[in-house]
């Protein structure tokens, strides 16, 4: 199930309660989420501030100020860009038992990039024009280029080369390498590329931007998309960022959805929600988030 | 020639690709609602379009039989695929060869322009291609500690010694980069130009060569040589490239395929 403490569903009522609602800095939740969440007994007084909508009675809920707290609304996605969303970030295979338990993996702190010397200013600048494209269609993920091995936490450097990855060392062929801590937030990568065998510098610069957007969120490649997409498992001297990429990129950073959640938590949670939604327009739900 | 666009995409699921424009859509019902007004809707490829020749191919039971067996050889079938390069070729050959074998190699090659969906071009630029030729004097082979040859003799013609390759492929089994390496020492002209052609069309598919095949066969363990491709080998690679399979395409799937044109 979700983790309760790190992420809490609210529903909002919209309409003559919203303004209400944001001044006295409260919130209507659904009665069995409240006794889900809060444990303690219900009072004369929350009785008395119900709200009954439909079927469903809400309960009234004062929030303590929390400098910590950040409610984004709720990003909902149709059910074909879920199907891929799901696939790519959760890195599915079909079998439900190891799927549900597959978690998301995404960047909280900024990107700082170093690379060797091998690298050419070329190749260098196309990647970095790259990466910052994504960056720029997306607040919450940073990266820039940094000059110093130790203001960096990702690498990028060829066979041959000093060994700035000892998680790379023993690898026999390109990928990348990303470490991630108990809340899967990524906060160390790197790329290692074997020159002898992307011969040429478009192949390289093509290997670094597909790997680097793997290392995002530990992507699987999917055999379904074009080759075009980054996001597929073929090679294409074509590629570029696709309106999907776009897309899938923005959702995984997106803070309208839970973090760091395994897949059962993720679909549990689009069910419950979408299930609400239904018919109910002017009710928005809040994924509430706290920050370290 | 155009196949029931359905069936074959029952067999091989076409990628697909997202786009805004309806116009350009195949399919209007399979789309992404991004938001209110931003929609992206499915293109793909529909449909397996082969030429006269390839469909001709395609319908003699035997040559399909042959072609196989090029490929398909070890018991777990369904676990090899086949390989294709999906990008033009463009190669670059160490001018440690002789000009001569360089270009007699480019001249035989030069027999399989034809061959749809498959470009080969040579440069002597070394930063443009994604295929080198390179000499070394390290011990390379093309084969491994098991492998038998009959006598020494054999052995040091075969094409297998002294040179290999290795090629980068995608998840799709499409080859796009690649490397072939010769050591020349104590080697003539005519076995390093019998190697250098016998490894290239080796890589063109991951084919299997043995000596079950006439000599005449450039897929022959013996072969001999000889400056034209034999029509059966130019026609292997004519129907291996027919099409760019958009997905793996193992034994059973392409039995599939072959059905499906023999039943139209």
């Amino acid at each position: 199930m979700m983790k309760l403490s790190i992420y809490s569903i609210v529903f909002l009522l919209i309409s003559s309660f919203s303004y209400a609602q944001k001044s006295n800095d409260s919130i209507y939740v659904y009665l069995k989420d409240y006794k889900d969440k809060y444990k303690t007994p219900l009072t004369k007084t929350d009785s008395l501030s119900f709200f009954f909508h439909g079927n469903d009675t809400l309960v009234k809920k004062e929030q303590i100020a929390n400098p910590k707290r950040v409610n984004v609304p709720y990003e909902y996605k149709d059910s074909t860009f879920l199907k891929y969303y799901t696939k790519a970030a959760f890195r599915t295979i079909g079998v439900d038992s190891i799927d549900n338990k597959q978690t998301m993996r995404y960047w909280k702190s900024p990107i700082n990039i170093f690379f060797s010397k091998s690298i050419s200013r070329k190749t260098k600048r196309k990647f970095m024009n790259f990466a910052k494209s994504i960056a720029n269609q997306i607040d919450s993920l940073q990266v820039s280029e940094v000059k110093h091995l130790e203001d960096s936490n990702y690498t990028i450097y060829i066979f041959g080369d000093y060994e700035y990855n000892a998680n790379l060392a023993k690898n026999t062929s390109t990928d990348y390498h990303i470490k991630w801590n108990g809340k899967q937030q990524i906060y160390k990568g790197g790329i290692k590329i074997n020159t002898n065998r992307y011969l040429n510098e478009s192949l390289v610069l093509l290997k670094l931007k597909e790997l680097f957007i793997g290392s995002l969120g530990h992507f699987k490649f999917l055999n379904t998309l074009n080759c075009e997409s980054y996001f597929s498992d073929c090679h294409s001297p074509q590629k570029a960022l696709t309106a999907l990429d776009v897309e899938l990129l923005k959702y995984h950073y997106s803070y309208g959805i839970c973090k760091g959640v395994n897949l059962e938590c993720f679909n549990d949670l689009h069910y419950s929600i979408k299930k609400r939604l239904e018919g109910e327009n002017h009710i928005h739900s809040l994924i509430t988030h706290y920050n370290d | 020639m155009a196949f029931s666009q359905g069936n074959y995409s029952d067999i091989v699921k076409p990628r697909l690709s997202f786009v805004s424009d309806k116009y350009e859509a195949t399919d209007l019902q399979d789309y992404i609602a991004l938001c209110v007004h931003d929609t992206l809707y499915a293109k793909y490829k529909t449909g397996l379009k082969l030429s006269s020749l390839n469909d001709s191919l395609f319908k003699d039971a035997n040559f399909v039989g042959k072609y196989m067996n090029t490929f398909y050889y070890r018991n777990d079938k369904d676990k090899r695929y086949i390989s294709q390069w999906s990008v033009p070729l463009v190669v670059h050959i160490d001018k440690k060869i002789t000009k001569s074998t360089r270009e007699n190699f480019e001249t035989f090659f030069a027999q399989i322009n034809n061959v749809e969906n498959l470009n080969i071009s040579f440069t002597s630029n070394i930063k443009k291609a994604n295929y080198q030729i390179k000499v070394v004097d390290t011990v390379v082979n093309a084969y491994s500690k098991n492998y038998t040859f009959e006598n020494e003799t054999d052995r040091k013609n075969s094409f297998r010694t002294g040179a290999t390759y290795k090629m980068l492929s995608d998840g799709n089994y499409k080859r796009f980069s690649g490397y072939l390496l010769i050591n020349l020492e104590d080697k003539s002209e005519d076995l390093i130009l019998k190697q250098l052609k016998q490894l290239f069309y080796m890589s063109l598919g991951q084919f299997t060569f043995s000596s079950k095949y006439n000599e005449d066969s450039i897929f022959s363990n013996k072969y001999d040589n000889r400056s034209q491709l034999i029509p059966d080998d130019l026609n292997i690679l004519n129907l291996h490239y027919a099409t760019i399979y958009d997905k793996k395409i193992n034994q059973s799937t392409f039995k599939k395929i072959y059905l499906l044109i023999n039943t139209k």
